[in-house]
């Protein structure tokens, strides 16, 4: 896939999955490449950039199995962005709909 | 490719990237490491679904902004007939050094643009790298550095990867960081300053800190030697045979490290946390408290307490002695003053 698509999926994707509960690292990119494949390592430079523009916060959480995890929480910018990326893809995937 | 060495290179190709940045990223993928193994992966095969290490290098790369780049000047050493050698000694005077792997496996001194008072020199002679760092105008330099978790890097030391024999650094003003570095014998001191030691391996170890805090975390070593004077001293997800720790003001922690303790404090506290205890821990606290908080019961041993004042409490009980099984492993604590517990982690 083009790596400019890729990018703005996963963003698309980590946005709208952060959006139903806060994750940690590993399940999000398990719950991302359990329908698109990619590799695992992509999704960590995504996080850096989503939060570095301010659509993310982290915060450590103690877990029962091991050291603390790192917990990714989306923003009230965050959501804004999340809907306006949902925009663009439905008026886009609706575009490519009326050609294949 | 392993766990270490996906990490070490990683490490070494995001070498401009602060230190800082650097040390999270590490973090956040040593967490994914953690859970993927959780799961029944192995190194290898989490190692290669992360993709190709050149595209996430420049993917995590382009998500920085160059305010987290290093701005540096760049010391290479001088082509000498003798190129090799398997000795490091580094002396500082005053600045910040960060002890790193070299990306292209020659020794690099890097440092700020900005830190032109400082004379570097670094040569070769006998098997031994020696590189000095001056700092020229000593005027009101004690103002000039800090302590703080994200104060500025000075000077950066790019090491090739290697077992050395032997490294030496010594420093007099300033923090030391050593990072993925490994060799027989490591000797660091520091006069005022934090050390700040991750992911080593040395046969033995020998640090000695006068002010400021120490802070060993990853380390594999056969005998531990850290004495800290004035600041804290925490050990955390190390391994040796024997841990000899000591610290005459600051408090002590222990959290999860495997291998005979022997901790001294004189004013502070020694806190000790882990998942159990099978070895032989020998603890001495004058002025300060002692804890011990264990996630399972220790099993197999003996609990010797020493007390002059104040409460003793080994589960929960009044006592001062507690054995249980076998009675190998023995543990001795003594303390003047402080409060002795010895007990699970969640009875806190």
């Amino acid at each position: 896939m083009n790596p400019q698509f890729k990018k703005g999926i996963l963003n698309l994707c980590t946005l709208a999955l952060l959006q139903k509960r806060d994750m940690y690292g590993y399940e999000l990119v398990q719950e991302i490449s359990s329908q698109i494949v990619i590799s695992e390592g992509a999704v960590y430079p995504i996080l850096r950039r989503l939060a570095s523009e301010g659509f993310l916060t982290t915060y450590m959480k103690e877990s029962l199995e091991g050291p603390a995890r790192k917990y990714y929480h989306l923003t009230d910018e965050g959501v804004q962005e999340l809907e306006k990326l949902k925009v663009e893809w439905l008026n886009l995937s609706n575009a490519v709909q009326t050609f294949i | 490719m392993n766990k270490q060495q996906f990490l070490v290179e990683m490490n070494a190709r995001l070498g401009k990237l602060n230190v800082q940045e650097r040390l999270d990223i590490q973090r956040d993928f040593e967490e994914y490491f953690e859970d993927g193994m959780r799961e029944g992966k192995t190194e290898e095969e989490i190692v290669a679904a992360f993709g190709r290490m050149d595209e996430l290098v420049d993917a995590l790369l382009e998500a920085y902004t160059e305010e987290d780049f290093v701005d540096t000047a760049s010391y290479t050493l001088e082509k000498s007939p003798q190129h090799q050698f398997s000795k490091v000694e580094i002396k500082s005077n005053v600045s910040d050094c960060i002890i790193e792997p070299s990306p292209d496996n020659e020794p690099h001194i890097l440092q700020s643009n900005e830190n032109t008072n400082n004379t570097v020199k670094m040569t070769i002679e006998n098997d031994q790298l020696k590189i000095t760092i001056k700092y020229n105008k000593m005027k009101i330099f004690m103002f000039g550095f800090n302590f703080r978790k994200n104060s500025k890097e000075r000077i950066r030391i790019q090491l090739p990867i290697h077992v050395y024999e032997e490294v030496r650094v010594k420093n007099s003003v300033g923090n030391i960081t050593l990072l993925d570095l490994q060799c027989k014998q490591l000797h660091i001191r520091n006069e005022v300053g934090r050390i700040r030691l991750k992911n080593i391996v040395a046969t033995s170890l020998d640090i000695k800190n006068e002010t400021g805090t120490t802070e060993i975390e990853n380390v594999f070593t056969t005998t531990g030697k850290v004495h800290s004077e004035l600041g804290k001293l925490s050990l955390l997800h190390s391994k040796a045979e024997q841990w000899n720790l000591k610290s005459e003001a600051g408090n002590l922690v222990v959290e999860y490290a495997t291998g005979k303790v022997k901790a001294r404090a004189e004013m502070g506290n020694i806190t000790i946390k882990q998942k159990t205890i099978t070895e032989a821990y020998n603890l001495k606290s004058e002025m300060g408290g002692i804890s011990i908080q264990t996630d399972t019961p220790i099993l197999n041993a003996e609990i010797e307490v020493k007390k002059e004042l104040g409460s003793v409490k080994i589960y929960n009980e009044k006592t001062t002695y507690y054995s249980n099984g076998t009675k190998d492993i023995l543990i001795k604590i003594k303390s003047e003053l402080g409060k002795v517990q010895v007990g699970l982690n969640n009875s806190y």
